[in-house]
């Protein structure tokens, strides 16, 4: 098993805690990982996108030619990275803020995260609308898992965010199997 | 022994050796990609997890002056710099390893100005070659942790005595998270025990000079071979040290360590972290029934000449990856190679490649173009002349800019 995933977004919507979120995830099941991030010198509203693989083989290089899944948060971060997910590979698009029309062949899957995001109470929360999605979408780890992992990182003063990034992933989890159903 | 791992950055992961290694005094200066590196050292030190002394120098040339002066009173220390800053502090690195004191520097590799960047390639630390700072290269995570440790035992080798350069590509590397093994300190502490200088250190009741003016060149020369016999000598150190630390820690670093190279008819010679992405073409090449192979350098000072005649014997074609230029020249690492194969009397056709020049991306096809570039040598008998990698894909967007410049 191999899971190569490119995750992009503007700076501040939060692939990078995604991304970690997942690697850590994957550390935890004893299987090979490596989170490779690449920005250009932009210091705000520029693309920020991270290279995410998980294995259970040994992997070779942090850098991804060909993804199985392309998650992407925004436009130019769509425009920019489109052509590096595979023929048979999946794609993610937060719905609310790539209008363009996904390419053909490829499946993909429309989530509305900034929109969820928004009526929840908390913008922020979008990447985590989008982690739901991903992980109903891969099934590589449990929600379970996942509530743990926020729960622990949000311990302490920030503890009162639990309940909206829990509901949050929630959403996520419910835009794919709604589909489903 | 107790294990722990965490998902590390690879200038994280080089902090947590500086943190075990109990590094006494940390002189620092912030470059990108490095600063990582001192911003983790100096929380540590804030938040009372380390017990040492963290100071911010006006440059990475004071940096490096008080970097060696405190190692010449005996305490553990370690820097860190990258790129433009180690260029700047430039003139304190011969002095400093003419001072014969145990200093562990990391370089974040990162490629020269003009023009600028700050994506990796090597030119910055192996301008530093010659200096007398052996070179230690690494290519994942916990490599930089586990040779900070290494860095330090080598360095203060009685038998050695030399400053040692740990390097790690910017950006690639650096910033690049794995799961890394961090070691306990007691466990640390069996492999690399306190630093107890025997030749110089700061002491009232037996005062020194050190660094003092030698004129007329009899002097200088045999203090200069000194270094150089030193620096020879610990290759052999470095094998012991490795040997150990594989004992203690699980971890084999070898000095040239070899990727499905044993049997190998095409050897790629690489360093530091683009390497991984040489070794999964490697792996595609075997698939297909070709027996490529691969020799990633992990010392490059001192030179291990012996190693890489022996690992090369068996090969019809060798390509050496070099990821710097030494401009009217060509790739250095293909220099030394050579040298090193002159007098050898099987020696396999060298061919010299450049690429990933200020972190340009080596690709699949790359890698294969070199490999079916050595099965052509071999089977022609006629080498290539030196070549830059390059896609297509790259030189239609040179072209698109320099249209854009009006240049076309």
């Amino acid at each position: 098993m191999t899971e190569e995933i490119i995750l992009a977004g503007f700076g501040g919507q939060g692939m990078m805690l995604l991304g970690k979120l997942l690697a850590q995830a994957a550390m935890g099941e004893g299987k090979y990982v490596t989170f490779f991030p690449s920005y250009g010198t932009e210091v705000r509203g520029g693309t920020a996108v991270y290279h995410l693989i998980i294995s259970s083989e040994e992997i070779f290089s942090p850098l991804i030619e060909a993804a199985d899944t392309l998650i992407v948060m925004n436009e130019p971060s769509y425009q920019k990275y489109k052509e590096m997910v595979k023929p048979d590979g999946l794609l993610v698009m937060n719905s609310s803020m790539v209008k363009t029309n996904p390419l053909p062949g490829i499946k993909t899957h429309k989530v509305p995260a900034t929109e969820i995001a928004s009526k929840l109470g908390n913008v922020l929360v979008s990447n985590i609308v989008m982690l739901g999605a991903y992980l109903a979408l891969k099934n590589l780890f449990p929600v379970k898992l996942m509530l743990d992992q926020l729960q622990a990182l949000l311990e302490g003063k920030r503890g009162n965010l639990f309940a909206i990034n829990k509901q949050a992933l929630e959403s996520g989890v419910q835009v794919i199997t709604s589909v489903e159903k | 022994m107790e294990k722990v791992r965490e998902m590390l950055t690879g200038n994280s992961s080089a902090a947590w050796g500086v943190r075990l290694a109990e590094v006494d005094y940390l002189p620092s200066y912030p470059i990108t990609p490095q600063t990582e590196v001192i911003e983790t050292l100096s929380k540590w030190v804030n938040e009372g997890l380390m017990d040492a002394t963290f100071v911010t120098l006006d440059s990475e040339h004071s940096m490096i002056t008080a970097a060696g002066a405190a190692s010449a009173t005996g305490v553990r220390t370690f820097t860190a710099t990258s790129s433009q800053g180690l260029l700047f502090g430039f003139e304190m690195l011969y002095t400093v390893a003419g001072w014969r004191v145990p200093l562990v520097m990391l370089n974040v590799s990162r490629g020269l100005s003009s023009p600028i960047t700050l994506e990796p390639d090597h030119n910055d630390v192996l301008a530093a070659r010659d200096s007398g700072f052996l070179q230690i290269h690494c290519e994942t995570c916990q490599e930089a942790l586990d040779s900070i440790l290494m860095a330090y035992r080598l360095a203060e080798d009685e038998r050695v005595l030399l400053p040692v350069l740990v390097n790690i590509d910017g950006f690639h590397l650096s910033f690049t998270r794995e799961p890394v093994e961090i070691p306990d300190v007691e466990t640390v502490r069996r492999f690399l025990p306190p630093y107890r200088p025997k030749h110089a250190f700061f002491k009232a009741s037996q005062p020194m000079s050190q660094g003092v003016a030698v004129l007329g060149g009899a002097v200088y020369s045999y203090f200069k071979y000194q270094m150089h016999l030193a620096a020879l000598n610990s290759l052999d150190v470095y094998k012991t040290v490795a040997q150990e630390f594989y004992e203690i820690f699980g971890r084999s670093y070898p000095v040239i360590e070899g990727y499905m190279a044993e049997d190998a008819d095409y050897l790629l010679i690489m360093t530091n972290s683009f390497s991984t992405t040489g070794k999964a073409a490697i792996k595609r090449a075997r698939d297909k029934g070709i027996k490529a192979g691969m020799l990633r350098l992990r010392l490059i000072r001192p030179f291990p000449e012996l190693d890489i005649q022996n690992a090369v014997k068996q090969a019809k074609a060798v390509a050496v990856f070099d990821q710097n230029i030494s401009i009217g020249k060509g790739g250095i690492l293909y220099s030394e190679i050579a040298g090193a194969l002159y007098h050898e009397k099987a020696r396999p056709l060298l061919l010299s490649f450049i690429g990933g020049l200020g972190g340009k991306p080596v690709s699949a096809s790359e890698f294969e173009f070199i490999i079916e570039s050595m099965i052509h040598a071999a089977e022609t008998g006629k080498v290539p002349g030196r070549q830059l990698l390059y896609t297509e894909d790259e030189w239609s967007e040179i072209n698109r800019l320099k249209g854009m410049a009006g240049k076309q």
